[in-house]
């Protein structure tokens, strides 16, 4: 029935065509969400970056000046504390943003042309280039107050920054399809939020960790994402970072999401919730 | 071309029990050729015209979608409230692929909401909306428009307007159509077919389907 049963040529060609519609859709999710979440204002896209790092910038404030804390490893007590806090809050707050591109455009499926999973990467793309800006605009700012590099490998840093990003959309298609079917998935989710935000090594060096505690802190996804970016802000950083777990376990909670939306979408579609508040 | 292979849709009621909406249907609708659906009410009018939208999976079988296929007339879902009638239109053209400027000037001509147009939508009445969501509808382009059950929207004035469109338009748009309304069939359709107790007749002649339907629904009332 379809072109694809032709030969190759087509094949690939419809790929390639489904591939750039698909790209398109996505963009112009991004572009709606981006609408609805800075209004019309100006000042809107500002407050938007302006209100998560001020809340960034009176952590650092306290931690470092109320307290006096010290620098678990390098010279700067601000670029350990910014590449540990920043890469955490911004991994948990895109994935608690793209978690909800599915229940919170519900009337968007009711004509064909998007699908719920193009909600949830809309968003989840969208939260995380907000928080690149934010990491971008902290890491310039420590380059200017300390004068040290805070890039030491900027290609290697992209590439872990890709590795983050497929992590948050993975966890977000994940938590948007088996949160909207299974309540006790979004309990557990946010159960687990504060253990793996405390032993993701924002506070700690994870290579400094007795090897017994180590090799269980070690499953954690989060404190990857943190040694990702560590690795890369530090010339001498001994980093426990595995790309290949991180990827790993990215593709295989992405491919149990696709298979559950497959499956049970339109249970999903009719999920409402009910019991949860933004988390953030 | 919107090719139907074979196609049944089910649900399962409380009980359990399987309940075909539709069953065998193999059909197709060609450029230039629209088809009309005549079904009684609650006979499965809306879930027909989401399969065909790729808004429901069949239960089996398969449809095949070669051409750009539109939304359901009159689906208030297309536009948001939150936002305003200009970034709805962006929203759209970016979504579709086609020009925001086109769009947005074939919008305001046709809506004609003036001012309103770039304000946002909770400033809109019912009737404006409708004005919108129809003016973005025939701004798309779509090679074929699917309608579920009535081509209403917006005042009379506007609807003499979409009707004049319709007709100078007739060449390049094709319908399907699913419907209790047997005149909408009979203007916009050049075949049709009757959704009955699941199964589907289709007619190569309008007049034909109409008598069919007449019939069944005379039974249902």
């Amino acid at each position: 029935m379809s072109a694809s049963r032709s030969g190759s040529a087509p094949v690939r060609v419809n790929i390639l065509h489904g591939a750039a519609n698909n790209g398109r859709i996505i963009v112009a999710l991004i572009f709606r969400e981006a609408a609805l979440r800075f209004g019309t204002t100006p000042f809107s896209y500002v407050w938007t970056l302006v209100e998560p790092s001020a809340f960034i910038g009176i952590y650092l404030f306290f931690r470092l000046v109320v307290k006096d804390a010290n620098p678990m490893f390098g010279d700067s007590s601000i670029l350990f504390l910014l590449t540990g806090i920043i890469a955490c809050r911004a991994i948990r707050a895109t994935i608690a943003k793209g978690m909800k591109g599915i229940v919170t455009n519900l009337p968007l499926f009711e004509f064909g042309a998007i699908r719920p999973m193009d909600a949830v990467v809309a968003r989840t793309t969208l939260e995380f280039t907000i928080w690149l800006l934010i990491l971008t605009t902290f890491l310039v700012v420590v380059r200017f107050i300390t004068g040290e590099a805070v890039v030491v490998n900027f290609q290697r840093l992209v590439i872990a920054m890709l590795m983050i990003y497929f992590f948050c959309i993975a966890m977000s298609m994940f938590n948007a399809t088996v949160g909207a079917l299974w309540a006790l998935w979004r309990s557990l989710w946010r159960l687990l939020a504060l253990p793996l935000y405390l032993a993701s090594g924002i506070f700690f060096v994870p290579v400094q960790l007795p090897p017994d505690i180590l090799t269980f802190v070690w499953w954690n996804p989060f404190l990857h994402c943190v040694e990702a970016i560590r690795e890369n802000s530090y010339l001498d950083y001994t980093s426990v970072y595995s790309p290949t777990y991180l990827g790993s376990f990215s593709v295989s909670f992405m491919l149990i999401a696709l298979v559950v939306e497959h499956v049970y979408r339109k249970e999903i579609l009719r999920s409402r919730y009910d019991d949860d508040e933004e988390e953030l | 071309m919107i090719v139907f292979d074979n196609v049944g849709k089910a649900y399962r009621n409380r009980k359990g029990e399987i309940n075909w909406l539709i069953r065998n249907f193999s059909g197709a609708v060609a450029p230039g050729k629209s088809l009309g659906i005549l079904t009684p009410p609650s006979q499965g009018k809306t879930t027909f015209i989401n399969m065909a939208a790729g808004n429901e999976k069949p239960s089996e079988g398969s449809i095949v979608r070669r051409g750009e296929v539109s939304w359901p007339w009159g689906s208030g879902s297309v536009i948001s409230s939150k936002l305003s009638g200009r970034q709805n239109i962006r929203f759209l053209s970016d979504l579709y692929g086609r020009n925001f400027n086109r769009v947005h000037e074939f919008v305001r001509e046709f809506a004609d909401l003036g001012k309103y147009l770039d304000g946002p939508l909770r400033n809109y009445n019912g009737e404006m909306k409708a004005r919108l969501g129809v003016s973005l509808l025939f701004a798309m382009d779509f090679e074929f428009i699917l309608v579920d059950n009535s081509m209403d929207g917006g005042d009379m004035t506007f609807r003499r307007k979409c009707a004049k469109y319709l007709e100078e338009n007739r060449s390049n748009l094709t319908f399907l159509i699913a419907t209790e309304r047997p005149n909408l069939v009979s203007k916009y359709c050049q075949t049709a077919g009757v959704l009955f107790e699941g199964e589907v007749t289709l007619y190569d002649r309008v007049d034909l389907a109409l008598a069919h339907f007449n019939k069944v629904n005379l039974v249902e009332a």
